[in-house]
């Protein structure tokens, strides 16, 4: 059986983000695994341990300098990793990245597939749930609880209204939230060992597809411009000689000042 | 004609307020506003659109509480029938869900979490916040068919509700074969305000000490009736629950009033709480980087603050 989970990079998430003719320049950003993806990537090897007999494959989309933080993800415990690297990408929006990832997993036959709710970047969330209609799966969006037991699956999402459990058949889409585990940081032999795991990369022509129609090219959503919002000026200081003198000076300003209370 | 298609989010038959939001988004893109209301009860919710002026609602009354494959299958044939242009969803969990299913079956663009609509040159520009607010991002449709659109709440004043209009319901129908679905829903515990929810939040971080110190901010909350968050230090200290989490990582809110205790104000937490209206933050060191956008500063022992504010933050909200 394998599950394949799948992995971005994204701006560390300290960096400020720098602006190039009015779009993110990220070519001096130091690049981390989104935060959310080690989530789903802890949640992949913990069903794999309760499972047996299991293979964990990473796909990421991302550029040859991205194989250093695919290496980490190894490093955790994932078996093997496939690296989708095209120009033609970039610029790429989620549906496309949805088409692209459909095409490279369809011949893993995953049993099921992890990924983390939202990259940290442009925050969509979007390419599994995607990728799961173009697969005629079933997905739970922002799990914080999984169980698979013989082909179906039980798992739990904060939803609006309060937390919701969703059932039904493997295969199926899910993507992790904070709350579902402790991602584990690798261990030395897991460093060690992730320098000989396999990791494949792949062009878009290796994958039969055409850059012109899944690339940035041809995307469906497009970036125009980014500025910073308006910066906040910084306010004033309440003086007061003990807290309970700040306190009523707080009090006094939120109501006849800033009148929100 | 531009149509769009909104659809309303309802608790077992009551819609909720946001539908306001959803119609004054609608407003600005096209002539001709639908609505669509799905799951137990939608019937009833449906009605309550006459208020909006929305005089037709197709809807999904079905004892499924929710399945995003099934009710993105009951929607896409109406859509591509009644050429609808746009579909307007609420960044919520269940719209965020939908929405992107939707546009996945539809094949068409899907721009969510969006503060800001306008058209300029005929053409519809989206503002979205990217990297959780660090930035802010202008975003364009290209193409034709449908676009989807979900809206950050709070950010669209919502159309009154004072019409009367009779409303036409026309039923969807829900395919066989669903795929998941929601089976179990454990309603949240009474008193508890969700973050994104909230008008004032008073919010915790590694200055609080530890899970103990977590109480008085907590029992501040209650007082006013406000929705208790925490810095991501808290929460990976193991302090406190990740759904109080504010910042990149965690939720981005939009309150009247937050009130950030020990908080020193890392960049990832910032982006998630800055456009809140009035920023308080108090804080035994002086140089925290948060007092740089906090309208109001208190440079004290937050334990010694707290207290006294709540005291006087309850009489106030009384008088």
């Amino acid at each position: 059986m394998r599950i394949v989970v799948i992995v971005k990079e994204v701006a560390d998430t300290e960096a400020v983000i720098s602006l190039k003719d009015g779009l993110p320049d990220l070519s001096q950003t130091a690049m981390v695994n989104n935060p959310y993806d080690e989530y789903a990537v802890e949640e992949a090897l913990q069903q794999a341990g309760k499972l047996g007999d299991c293979t964990v494959t990473a796909v990421m989309v991302g550029r040859e300098k991205s194989k250093e933080n695919l290496r980490k993800i190894l490093a955790m415990g994932v078996n093997d990793a496939v690296l989708i690297d095209d120009e033609a990408l970039a610029g790429a929006d989620p549906l496309q990245i949805a088409q692209v990832l459909k095409v490279a997993i369809e011949p893993l036959e995953p049993a099921f597939i992890l990924a983390g709710r939202q990259g940290v970047d442009y925050d969509w969330g979007l390419a599994p749930l995607a990728l799961a209609e173009l697969m005629g799966w079933g997905h739970v969006g922002l799990i914080a609880k999984l169980e698979i037991n013989d082909g179906q699956f039980k798992a739990e999402t904060e939803g609006d209204d309060g937390l919701l459990t969703f059932e039904g058949s493997l295969p199926a889409v899910f993507t992790a939230d904070k709350s579902l585990n402790e991602p584990r940081y690798p261990s030395l032999k897991g460093i060690m060992q992730a320098k000989k795991k396999p990791l494949e990369t792949k062009s878009l022509a290796d994958l039969g597809l055409d850059g012109a129609a899944v690339g940035g090219a041809a995307a469906g959503v497009k970036l125009l411009s980014c500025n910073y919002p308006p910066s906040k000026e910084a306010g004033r200081l309440i003086e007061g000689e003990t807290a309970a003198e700040k306190a009523a000076a707080l009090v006094k300003a939120l109501r006849e000042e800033a009148k929100v209370i | 004609m531009t149509k769009v298609l909104i659809i309303g989010e309802h608790k077992q038959g009551e819609l909720k307020a946001n539908a306001g939001e959803l119609v004054a988004a609608a407003k600005l893109l096209g002539d001709e506003v639908r609505a669509a209301v799905l799951g137990p009860g939608a019937d009833q919710a449906a009605q309550a659109f006459g208020a909006y002026g929305v005089d037709l609602v197709r809807v999904l009354d079905t004892d499924v509480a929710y399945s995003s494959d099934g009710f993105a299958a009951a929607l896409a044939p109406v859509i591509a029938e009644c050429d609808v242009d746009y579909v307007v969803l609420m960044q919520s969990f269940f719209g965020r869900d939908l929405g992107a299913r939707l546009a996945a079956r539809l094949g068409t663009p899907f721009i969510n979490d969006v503060t800001a609509l306008s058209v300029e040159d005929g053409q519809v520009v989206a503002v979205k916040p990217l990297y959780a607010g660090k930035v802010t991002g202008k975003l364009a449709f290209t193409g034709a068919g449908p676009k989807v659109i979900t809206l950050r709440p709070k950010n669209f004043t919502p159309a009154a509700a004072d019409q009367a209009a009779t409303v036409e319901v026309k039923p969807l129908e829900l395919p066989a074969d669903v795929k998941c679905k929601v089976t179990h829903i454990e309603p949240k515990a009474a008193g508890m305000i969700d973050v994104k929810e909230a008008d004032i939040i008073v919010s915790g971080g590694r200055g609080v000490g530890g899970p103990e110190g977590f109480e008085p901010l907590k029992d501040f909350a209650q007082a006013i009736g406000a929705a208790l968050g925490a810095s991501r230090a808290a929460v990976d200290a193991g302090w406190i629950a990740h759904s109080h989490q504010v910042g990149q990582t965690g939720k981005v809110v939009n309150p009247q009033l937050y009130i950030a205790c020990g908080i020193s104000g890392a960049i990832q937490h910032l982006a998630g709480m800055q456009t809140s209206k009035v920023i308080v933050a108090i804080n035994n060191n002086p140089d925290a980087p948060i007092f740089k956008l906090a309208d109001y500063g208190l440079v004290d022992d937050l334990f010694q603050v707290v207290p006294e504010l709540k005291k006087l933050m309850v009489e106030a909200l009384a008088g």
